[in-house]
């Protein structure tokens, strides 16, 4: 999974990058599940689709993850991959996403970190021209 | 530059940053911390009570307790006061863990009686209280039921049978804030906090079983039922998924408020809404509601270990006592009475990562504790153990009635597997005689002795500066990590 893992006293946050935002909020729906899980058990058995609209793209990315917090922890989803639709229409930023997946299984999935908010500490967006870049922390 | 270049020094314990130090500030920084602990603290956490003195409304100043370490907008061992009037609210000023909290219970047995049973004991209560990733309570629950918790905290545990009346009053604020009101909470919340009664959690989240290793005030110890090499248990969660939700929500609502507005703030995580506003009401009621949930949830645990260990000594309760001591909070704004200039203000008191001190006399406190003042429970690690002291008089000038609330992280969860890579902590753990359960070892390896700060370092300086009193010494014998 292509993230970096960022130190923060107590919690945890990640680096995230994407060649558009198509591809970032694909890695980084990814690389949240990585962190909870590791991916290599888990196997594709159902889809969990919604989408999200915000104001801002900072809102939207924390709004995203605490969503992929959220069906880990509620529906006890666990994701392969994820697959995005991403638009800004009347000044607002929409995604769709699907998650690709399976229940949550303790004696299959090994679990790596529970993860029970995405922040706004010292978050970061960076829209270059080659890349788009995130950093986000989480309180575990 | 560093922050802590602009400390002054007042005494052993106390240093501040005066006002006009930093561009914006509105009050002083009053950071509680002697000077082996001034040598480690992190000038970021020092940076972010700076940006709460620079909030509005702010009363007197801005408080750090000895255990300061960075949080999200308001350092963790951060205490500030707001005026009802013309202050706000901040859930950042709360915390993630809304009323995260540490519950004690004491029992009539001694280190003796269980030292050759601690494995099985320790091994009983692991299985019967709930802990680790996801982990779901055994307790299946309605969301009219969550809503009845977020407005009865712990007496709907005892109602439902979890629990004896007489506890009511062991638990600050009677184990219910008023004014929760689940109308002010999402579905998501609800979704979060319906399985989630009755659980320890995961991460810093603990339940040990400690003996009393000394004591330094034999008339308070007495009067609290303490005695050397008694067994006691110490309980360290919250609100769980349900709080988490609640202070996201809010954190999200208060900063599409503030773009609004198109105000600054020097971090993101410092949002807030004035607290006479219908944001800050309605947060604040959520909030209540998040804290009332914590309480239960500690009530329902502090049963389950009560009848965990009768059942386990095949006692009675006339038998073996098992009994509350104490529960507080140490994630939460409350609605407190202070004298600021002569006069009688009431303030919004956000104490994040402390805890509240109630000295002996103070009018909140029940009779049982009038005269000698409430007990204030600090875990430290999970080797060298905690504290139980007694509310200093101090305190209600000095901090707001607040006090430290642990030893305070050193090193990032990061560092720490970084640095058992280079020790055998599971080695140094297993040396020391303490049992450590847990369903997850990376959960023991972040949460080593090393990550933490001396906690007998934070205890002097909250004890030197009269902001509580400590009472017993307590030292791991058994330890459930979440």
């Amino acid at each position: 999974m292509d993230y970096i893992l960022l130190d923060d006293t107590g919690d945890l946050g990640i680096e995230v990058k994407g060649y558009d935002f198509l591809n970032l909020f694909e890695n980084l729906g990814n690389s949240i599940f990585d962190l909870i899980v590791e991916n290599k058990n888990v196997n594709i058995s159902l889809v969990e689709r919604n989408f999200l609209v915000e104001d801002t793209i900072e809102d939207l990315i924390v709004k995203f993850s605490n969503r992929i917090i959220l069906i880990f922890e509620c529906k006890k989803i666990v994701g392969k991959i994820l697959k995005v639709d991403f638009c800004i229409k009347d000044n607002r930023y929409r995604l769709k996403y699907k998650i690709f997946g399976e229940k949550f299984d303790p004696s299959k999935h090994l679990v790596r970190n529970v993860l029970k908010s995405a922040t706004y500490h010292n978050l970061e967006f960076k829209d270059k021209k080659k890349y788009k870049k995130i950093r986000l922390y989480f309180d575990l | 530059m560093s922050y802590k270049d602009f400390f002054k020094r007042i005494d052993e314990n106390k240093v501040i940053i005066p006002k006009g130090s930093v561009d914006g500030m509105n009050v002083d920084c009053v950071i509680f911390i002697n000077r082996e602990l001034e040598k480690i603290v992190e000038d970021d956490s020092i940076k972010q009570i700076v940006n709460v003195s620079k909030l509005p409304g702010i009363v007197k100043n801005s408080i750090a307790m000895p255990d300061i370490h960075s949080g999200y907008g308001f350092p963790i061992g951060g205490v500030a006061a707001f005026d009802v009037k013309t202050g706000i609210i901040s859930p950042g000023g709360v915390g993630y863990d809304i009323n995260c909290g540490v519950r004690c219970i004491k029992t009539s047995l001694t280190k003796d009686d269980i030292i050759g049973c601690i494995k099985e004991l320790l091994t009983k209560i692991f299985l019967e209280v709930p802990s680790g990733v996801g982990s779901d309570g055994n307790i299946k629950l309605s969301k009219n039921d969550l809503k009845r918790i977020v407005l009865k905290g712990a007496r709907w545990a005892i109602e439902n049978g979890f629990g004896d009346k007489d506890e009511i009053e062991k638990i600050e604020s009677y184990g219910c804030i008023d004014g929760g009101d689940y109308e002010c909470i999402s579905d998501e919340a609800f979704e979060r906090g319906i399985s989630q009664q009755g659980t320890l959690g995961s991460g810093n989240h603990f339940l040990e079983i400690d003996y009393i290793s000394k004591i330094f005030d034999q008339n308070i110890a007495e009067k609290f039922g303490l005695f050397e090499n008694q067994i006691v248990i110490m309980l360290h969660t919250g609100s769980r998924g349900f709080g988490h939700q609640i202070c996201t929500d809010y954190v999200l609502s208060f900063s599409k408020e503030f773009r609004k507005e198109n105000k600054i703030l020097p971090d993101k995580q410092l949002v807030y809404a004035p607290f006479s506003s219908n944001s800050g009401r309605m947060y604040y009621q959520a909030m209540v509601g998040a804290a009332n949930y914590a309480f239960c949830n500690r009530q329902i645990i502090g049963y389950l270990i009560k009848k965990t260990i009768l059942n386990f000594f095949k006692s009675s309760e006339k038998d073996l006592k098992v009994e509350l001591l104490y529960d507080v909070a140490h994630n939460i704004a409350k609605i407190e009475d202070y004298e600021i200039d002569g006069k009688k203000k009431t303030l919004v008191v956000h104490r994040k990562g402390a805890t509240r001190s109630f000295p002996k006399g103070h009018g909140e406190l029940p009779s049982i504790f009038k005269d000698t003042g409430q007990p204030v429970l600090i875990p430290g690690d999970m080797i060298s153990g905690g504290y139980i002291l007694v509310g200093g008089e101090k305190s209600v000038y000095e901090s707001f009635c607040s006090t430290c609330h642990g030893a305070g992280r050193t090193l990032s969860r990061k560092q720490a597997i970084r640095f058992s890579r280079k020790t055998d902590v599971f080695k140094q753990i297993n040396d020391s005689g303490v049992l450590v359960l847990s369903q997850s070892n990376r959960t023991i390896v972040e949460e080593i002795p090393q990550a933490y700060k001396n906690v007998d370092d934070v205890i002097e300086t909250v004890k030197g500066a009269g902001l509580s009193i400590p009472v017993v010494k307590l030292l791991p014998v058994g330890v459930i990590k979440g």
